[in-house]
């Protein structure tokens, strides 16, 4: 008995001793990575997970000489399904069927990968389709800016029109292109964290440069004269 | 002069429980904390912890009511309590709900509950009272294998390699520690590598794992994707933690950060200062019952009270190493601390047998 007695307490010694050397590994391992390494893992982190971002300008108006607005930017919000092709079937039939419930989808393909589902969504749509979107990352509720104007087709080729290259605006012809500058204004910049799926991590999003709105451009003449203009 | 030891007895067993309560019950507000700082960006922030803290006291309750039971109850119905426990082991194959792949849980109304940890605590008695009982080395040995075996296949059926390594780390302590011989202990583990290999073959995602645990920069967003959020999570918890509700990593990028990543998930929110009480808490649990084990005289009592700690110790370092990136990720969870009122009352029930069986007029 005594010999047994003797061999339970060297064992358990041995356990003991095991135990307490990992332990001892798991607090070094510990103290290195939060504090000892912290900066090159944060850094690391940092750049997996943050994200720039540009808040485009919103581009100026033109306008006649009385105020009458000729040429305006109206902003819209489109919804697509994305790596479309690649989902595996049964998801993306869940996927779709959770959202045909509750908006009215019109589909148009892009691309072998992207699909529009549907086009300039009211602000109702999007807050009903929120919770579908955050659990789906294959949906994406993408912003668009459209140039609007006035409905005279003569004034319309003097105002001119715009092309969309890197989310800005640039004058293509006429008054758009020859005042571009001016219309422009200056984009923001913003950072947010993206969680695993890409959507933003929710308290992350910094502003690092408000964005400048164009300045809007008063012409010299009234609706009337410029289509008088135009042969 | 066996008055005098009896009187120091009884208070070192008192000490211990002093010691054990306010030990289990900080370590599970701890858990909450971790699970309210995982979760606190999702729609219901106090879901989760809420649920937990609920379960703590219903843990504690158990605590208190297993431990006010005489271990000679626990040693006479100690057949009745294992069949009682393994049968839903069984069951759970057949009728079980699957949660992340597997099929460990019955589900009743909301409530999930799962039978491979309630049957932790009795699998151990049921080892412990063989090592005890069987004289021949062999037989003993062959007993608390098989035994083992019985226990361990349903589980890793389900299929829960974490728990299924648990129960046999129980078998390898219970047989060290009852005195078993090396060499046997040795050709079980020989025995184990052809059930790896054909485990390993099974399961081709096991590679990936270790090469990813291996060398995680090599591919740190394909597979060494898991170690290297580890990594990030803790960096950003730091010496004193990140700000109360602000662990962002652990809401965004840790796997299960509730569950399977809750060291890490801690780590983040408290930081190296609150996370490395823990590991020093766990380790008085043992060192403290090591003290109450070398005093009990029966082998079934003593290997009981030394073996509940140690495989709790076990099962949370194993844990805690896959979180700080030492060890391949593997899915087990740290006990008490892990969301699941599975995994928080079984291990409060099997300290209350622990009490039960430390607190005896042999001392």
């Amino acid at each position: 008995m005594q010999s047994m007695d003797f061999l339970f307490k060297i064992r358990s010694r041995v356990v003991l001793c095991f135990l307490v050397l990992w332990s001892v590994a798991v607090s070094i391992t510990l103290f290195h990575y939060t504090v000892s390494a912290r900066g090159k893992y944060l850094e690391m982190g940092d750049k997996l997970a943050w994200k720039e971002g540009i808040i485009p300008s919103v581009r100026g108006r033109i306008l006649d000489k009385n105020k009458k607005i000729l040429a305006w930017t109206e902003k819209y919000f489109d919804l697509f399904l994305t790596g479309a092709g690649y989902i595996e079937i049964r998801r993306e039939n869940e996927m779709m069927a959770e959202l045909a419930d509750i908006i009215v989808l019109e589909p148009i393909k892009i691309n072998s990968k992207t699909m529009l589902l549907k086009k300039n969504l009211s602000p109702e749509e999007i807050i009903l389709i929120d919770m579908i979107v955050s659990k789906y990352p294959e949906f994406k509720i993408i912003p668009r800016d459209e140039r609007r104007t006035i409905d005279y087709s003569r004034v319309r080729s003097i105002i001119g029109t715009v092309k969309i290259e890197d989310n800005m605006m640039i004058g293509v012809n006429g008054l758009e292109r020859t005042h571009n500058r001016l219309l422009s204004g200056s984009d923001g910049l913003y950072v947010v964290m993206l969680d695993k799926q890409g959507n933003w991590v929710r308290g992350t999003w910094k502003l690092l440069r408000k964005p400048k709105p164009g300045k809007d451009l008063i012409l010299e003449s009234n609706v009337e004269e410029l289509r008088r203009q135009m042969p | 002069m066996r008055a005098m030891n009896e009187t120091r007895s009884e208070a070192s067993v008192g000490d211990l429980a002093i010691i054990l309560y306010p030990m289990l019950f900080l370590l599970g507000l701890w858990g909450c904390l971790a699970i309210y700082n995982s979760t606190c960006y999702s729609e219901q922030p106090f879901h989760f912890a809420g649920r937990q803290f609920l379960w703590l006291m219903v843990g504690m309750l158990f605590l208190f009511l297993s431990s006010k039971l005489s271990f000679g109850f626990y040693k006479e119905a100690v057949f009745i309590i294992a069949i009682l426990f393994y049968l839903p082991l069984i069951a759970v194959l057949a009728w079980g709900t699957q949660i992340n792949g597997m099929n460990g849980w019955f589900s009743w109304d909301g409530i999930f509950f799962q039978p491979s940890e309630f049957a932790k605590a009795p699998f151990l008695l049921l080892l412990c009272w063989i090592n005890s009982r069987v004289e021949n080395e062999f037989k003993r040995f062959i007993a608390l294998l098989g035994i083992t075996a019985v226990w361990t296949i349903p589980v890793a059926l389900q299929p829960d390699m974490g728990t299924s390594l648990v129960y046999f780390s129980a078998f390898l302590l219970v047989y060290w520690i009852g005195g078993g011989r090396i060499k046997y202990l040795f050709f079980s583990l020989v025995a184990l590598v052809p059930v790896l290999v054909f485990f390993v073959i099974k399961n081709p995602y096991i590679f990936s794992r270790f090469y990813g645990f291996m060398d995680p920069m090599a591919d740190p967003l394909g597979n060494g994707w898991h170690v290297m959020q580890f990594r990030y999570t803790l960096a950003r918890g730091g010496f004193w933690g990140a700000s109360w509700g602000k662990a962002v990593w652990a809401n965004s990028y840790l796997p299960l950060a509730h569950s399977d990543s809750a060291f890490a998930s801690l780590s983040e929110s408290v930081g190296f200062a609150g996370a490395f009480p823990v590991i020093v808490g766990i380790m008085i649990i043992c060192l403290a019952a090591c003290r109450v084990a070398d005093k009990a005289r029966d082998n079934l009592r003593r290997t009981f009270i030394f073996c509940i700690p140690a495989l709790f110790a076990l099962q949370s370092l194993i844990h805690m190493s896959v979180n700080v990136t030492i060890l391949p990720t593997t899915g087990i969870t740290l006990p008490i601390l892990s969301y699941g009122g599975s995994s928080l009352v079984s291990p409060m029930i099997a300290f209350g047998i622990f009490l039960s069986a430390s607190r005896h007029k042999d001392y």
